[in-house]
């Protein structure tokens, strides 16, 4: 977390890694890897048939019922990454789960860099000159805010504040 | 030509051109895996995907099967050493294709196929089908109340009141984004 002060108070910049961690992509790896093993070995030395009688029959009738409260993680991670961050929140009010999945850091709010807080003459005098780059600015009109954010983003050092208000400061560091 | 049987008793089986078939990432690992088996003689078994499913993924894959593969993002593997790309490396806005919007089984009554649609996507790892399902639902449930969604998804609220309440204390903010 970058903490950015327009008063150049105790210019306080700390940065903590909470560590990007690849555990999807072995997940990912791990599971087409069984899919392959599944896949040969029906192809190769059981009948095809007997794989398909092989209990799948009724779980398939059983998925007639097929409902969005067991859709696989990655589905879920893919609907929540085209969500901003108010619909995250009430998505993460629907369940526990959902609320689990959002703010874990495995379906991160991603490139939220700035953080526009309570001014909106510092977004416009200090933040938008260094536009071109795609900026992703949320006004946060109350500190408790802040935690949400945090709480849905992956990494803590994606997220830029900028702040007038030294008080501010003191009490999220 | 390639076979695909769904998961029913007894399984329906679907006969699709090969270049089809492979927009199915675990099915195109597959088939290179086996490479040197007669794979247009030995059916495939999706154990995952029931007949209902199975006819959409075949519609939707013939349909798409001359389109331009997705450009795949080059992995920057040295992250730091370049930050004036970041920018490129954004995925672009999702769009639904006109066909693909009537294709998709959207209807209230449909709504369980769309998402055993999206399961099936997912388990086959067809990437482009997963993009535009799963955007339509973002759309659908963005601006939607909590209970509305959890209507929409047949789903149940599993806090306890106090959760709740304890819940949205804590984003209330949001409110006002």
């Amino acid at each position: 977390m970058n903490v950015y002060s327009t008063e150049s108070l105790d210019a306080n910049v700390c940065t903590t890694d909470i560590g990007d961690d690849h555990a999807d992509d072995t997940g990912v790896q791990v599971r087409s890897s069984s899919r392959c093993i599944d896949v040969a070995e029906a192809s190769t030395s059981e009948p095809v048939d007997a794989t398909l009688q092989n209990g799948h029959a009724e779980s398939a009738a059983e998925e007639t019922d097929c409902s969005i409260a067991e859709m696989p993680f990655e589905v879920l991670a893919e609907i929540f990454a085209r969500l901003e961050l108010k619909e995250r929140c009430a998505a993460s009010e629907v369940c526990r789960r959902w609320y689990a999945i959002l703010t874990d850091g495995s379906a991160p709010l991603d490139d939220v860099v700035v953080i526009n807080l309570f001014e909106r003459g510092i977004w416009k005098g200090h933040v938008s000159d260094n536009a071109g780059s795609r900026i992703r600015c949320l006004a946060l009109k109350h500190a408790e805010g802040l935690s949400s954010v945090l709480r849905h983003v992956r990494v803590t050092n994606s997220v830029k504040i900028w702040f007038k208000h030294a008080d501010f400061a003191r009490n999220m560091l | 030509m390639i076979q695909l049987c769904s998961n029913d008793d007894p399984p329906v089986s679907f006969t699709v051109p090969r270049k089809a078939v492979e927009l199915s990432k675990t099915i195109k690992t597959m088939l290179e895996d086996l490479e040197g088996f007669d794979m247009e003689q030995t059916p495939i078994p999706l154990p995952n995907v029931d007949a209902p499913t199975l006819e959409l993924i075949v519609k939707w894959v013939e349909q798409h099967q001359d389109d331009p593969p997705p450009v795949e993002k080059p992995r920057v593997e040295d992250d730091d050493s370049d930050d004036s790309d970041a920018d490129d490396d954004q995925e672009p806005e999702v769009v639904i294709p006109e066909w693909d919007k009537k294709f998709l089984p959207t209807d209230d009554e449909q709504k369980n196929q769309l998402f055993k649609l999206l399961n099936a996507a997912n388990y086959l790892e067809i990437k482009p089908l997963l993009d535009i399902g799963c955007k339509y639902v973002a759309d659908k449930i963005s601006g939607q109340t909590v209970e509305w969604v959890r209507d929409y998804l047949n789903m149940e609220n599993d806090y306890t009141p106090e959760e709740e309440a304890k819940l949205k204390e804590e984003i209330a903010w949001a409110e006002g984004l």
